[in-house]
């Protein structure tokens, strides 16, 4: 008997057909012409369709809708049934960009993609010209062009900012991000301290913090100075300043990890499209029911969470619009904790974004001193290895130049970015392991199986007096979660708790 | 066409986009047989024709060649997807749809008067469930259907429109 075609198409493209109907259908298609011109022909059905049905409604898309605000919205069906996804936000996305261009002309500044975004007081930014408009901007990231200066813009909540022509932001608070792809246009930032041009350049602009301002160099060259001063300075690749009221710009180390970068939030709006924000909720809650759960730390001060007391770190967007992250950006930025256990198994995880620190070590998570044996130090290095080294107890027999147990591959090459890490003990089998977004690295063996003592301890700063001064262990970025269970996690779960928390898709 | 556009090429690019917009949209298609993606695909080929767009020379080729890179490289993210097509066949059906596109110019028209015949019901039915932002599952709720005997319904119209449209070109082949 002969497939139903009809019915195959039909099905492949509601995105209903079994496995067994797609591989029928992706077969036939590849010899059969005829085949081929009925599928292409019910598709051209299809979008003819979609056009019809939103001729009478296309007028007040353009000009009312919101796409990205519109949550993806997923019907599922039995099993054997494929899950359906229903963002018509992504179609009401290039409605609108094609309606910008359309109807309002010459657009020099406009919208690109939104990533949830919210405002203060409107319910979206106008669809066109955005130059002269001022903008309060609650959650989300919003991506700009500037088409006159070339550049591609990301500026991140909480932000208040002001289009002032084609060429210049005014950023009254928040962070932007932008890539200028030829500096000979020029963009300008301007904030309550500073006023940068650039030259060339991927650069970033932080003024979260009403005191002061900082610029930061990716790539290329920036010129920068204190608002009305004559002085300017010439900033290069991997520089920074921070410029506060009347007091002269300080240099800092450049932090390339805690801004959103631009080529971030294509995946990061299809993250939200496909609904990862409430998998990530849903995934958490899990956890949090877990009987081997000694802390769990959020960060959004909310009920059942583990008490930090912050010290210096500041409270910013996590991996999800509404949601949050603790902030590290001085050497002094830390948060204290207590998860008051003693266990032989134990299973820690976090998700991080954080800046490549040249020298020294990235604390993740600290118990305090280094004089009880168990106690906890977990860490990155700054070859981008994991570190997890417990006091007394030593790596297992010649380990060549590794003294305590570390990860394998370098993470240098995922910073900069949403990360997730975990670090998996366990006292009887006498062995860590170490996993990366989800992915086994390498376990290491160590000499003896003490019980993991998690006393007082710190995220972020850690330092410890020597004979020869204070040793500093910092962290420099952001982190949204952490994770402790007394219990082993297994590399299924761990790899599930990773995809159901990934912001990116 | 690496440059972004300057100032006076602008209305230029307004002008190519909207002849060739119906065809593209189509040719992504072609290619993704899901709305939802395809969506999300010409939102990014969009964004790509707009900041590398400096010449109207061949305008139709370029943005085709840039609409089957960014599908092929949407593709790749999901390989593992079993419902997805491979890149050769992708490819076939590519040429397919630029081949064919007078004939789905023609069978576009015949559609708009096969809509018409259709009875006032099932023609609601139809375009209401092609409205943005209205998903199956409501629409059966307020039908009081489940969702898959509300796609079997459609797939019966669908398909009369089908044979509708193949009976009215033929009529006119053969007048």
């Amino acid at each position: 008997m002969n497939p139903d075609w009809h019915t195959i198409i039909q099905r492949h493209m509601d995105g209903l057909s079994t496995d067994e109907e797609s591989a029928l259908l992706k077969d036939a298609l590849k010899h059969d012409d005829t085949l081929a011109r009925l599928y292409l022909s019910y598709l051209n059905m299809d979008v003819a369709l979609e056009a019809q049905a939103s001729k009478s409604e296309t007028t007040r898309s353009l000009l009312l809708a919101d796409a990205d605000r519109e949550p993806a919205k997923v019907v599922t069906f039995p099993s054997k049934y494929r899950r359906v996804i229903f963002g018509m936000a992504a179609a009401a996305a290039i409605v609108l960009l094609a309606a910008t261009v359309w109807m309002l002309g010459r657009p020099q500044v406009l919208l690109l993609r939104g990533v949830g975004q919210e405002f203060a007081n409107a319910s979206s930014l106008p669809h066109g010209e955005l130059i002269g408009q001022s903008v309060d901007l609650k959650q989300g990231l919003l991506e700009l062009s500037f088409r006159k200066a070339d550049a591609t813009v990301v500026i991140e909540a909480p932000a208040k900012f002001r289009i002032e022509d084609a060429k210049t932001l005014r950023m009254e608070s928040g962070r932007v991000t932008a890539h200028v792809r030829d500096g000979k246009q020029g963009l300008r930032v301007l904030t309550p301290h500073t006023d940068v041009l650039d030259l060339g350049t991927r650069f970033a602009v932080d003024v979260s913090d009403g005191r002061r301002s900082e610029v930061h160099v990716f790539e290329g060259k920036v010129e920068a100075g204190a608002t009305g001063a004559e002085h300017r300075d010439l900033l290069t690749t991997n520089q920074a300043l921070r410029f506060a009221t009347s007091a002269k710009p300080e240099a800092r180390a450049v932090r390339s990890g805690t801004f959103v970068q631009p080529e971030e939030m294509k995946s990061l709006a299809a993250g939200v499209k496909a609904g990862q924000a409430r998998r990530a909720l849903d995934a958490d809650a899990k956890l949090k029911q877990d009987a081997a759960l000694i802390g769990w730390v959020g960060f959004e001060q909310s009920s059942g969470e583990a008490a930090v007391e912050v010290h210096g770190a500041r409270r910013v967007q996590g991996r999800f619009t509404g949601q949050q992250a603790l902030e590290f950006v001085d050497t002094d930025d830390h948060a204290k904790m207590n998860l008051h256990a003693t266990t032989r198994q134990l299973t820690l995880m976090t998700w991080v974004r954080l800046d490549r620190v040249p020298e020294g070590i990235s604390s993740l998570y600290h118990t305090d001193g280094w004089n009880t044996p168990g106690q906890v130090h977990w860490m990155i290095l700054n070859n981008g290895q994991m570190r997890f080294a417990m006091n007394g107890a030593p790596l297992s027999g010649d380990q060549g130049e590794m003294q305590w147990p570390q990860s394998r591959d370098p993470l240098l090459g995922k910073l900069g970015r949403w990360l997730h890490l975990a670090a998996v003990y366990d006292a009887d089998t006498q062995q860590v392991g170490f996993f990366t977004n989800g992915k086994f690295d390498s376990s290491v063996e160590m000499k003896t199986g003490l019980p993991a003592v998690l006393g007082p301890a710190q995220i972020g700063n850690w330092n410890v007096k020597h004979k020869h001064g204070t040793e500093h262990r910092r962290l420099s970025g952001r982190m949204d979660e952490l994770i402790a269970l007394s219990r082993c996690l297994s590399a299924d779960e761990i790899r599930q708790h990773y995809e159901a928390g990934n912001p990116y898709r | 066409m690496s440059q972004p556009p300057e100032s006076h090429q602008h209305e230029s690019f307004l002008r190519l986009y909207a002849e060739h917009e119906a065809a593209l949209h189509l040719f992504v298609r072609s290619m993704l047989p899901s709305r939802v993606e395809a969506s999300e695909v010409l939102q990014d080929v969009i964004v790509v024709l707009w900041q590398k767009f400096d010449s109207a020379e061949d305008f139709k080729k370029w943005a085709f060649g840039v609409a089957r890179l960014e599908v092929l490289k949407f593709l790749q993210s999901r390989a593992r997807d079993r419902h997805v097509f491979d890149d050769a066949l992708v490819n076939r059906l590519a040429d397919m749809a630029v081949h064919q596109q007078p004939q789905h110019l023609t069978e576009r028209e015949a559609l708009d008067h096969c809509l018409q015949k259709l009875p006032q019901a099932q023609r609601d039915m139809v375009l209401t469930a092609y409205t943005k932002g209205i998903r199956m599952d409501d629409i059966a709720a307020q039908r009081g259907q489940t969702p898959m005997s509300l796609y079997k319904v459609l797939h019966r119209i669908r398909q009369a429109l089908q044979e509708c449209v193949r009976r009215t070109l033929a009529q006119e082949e053969n007048a």
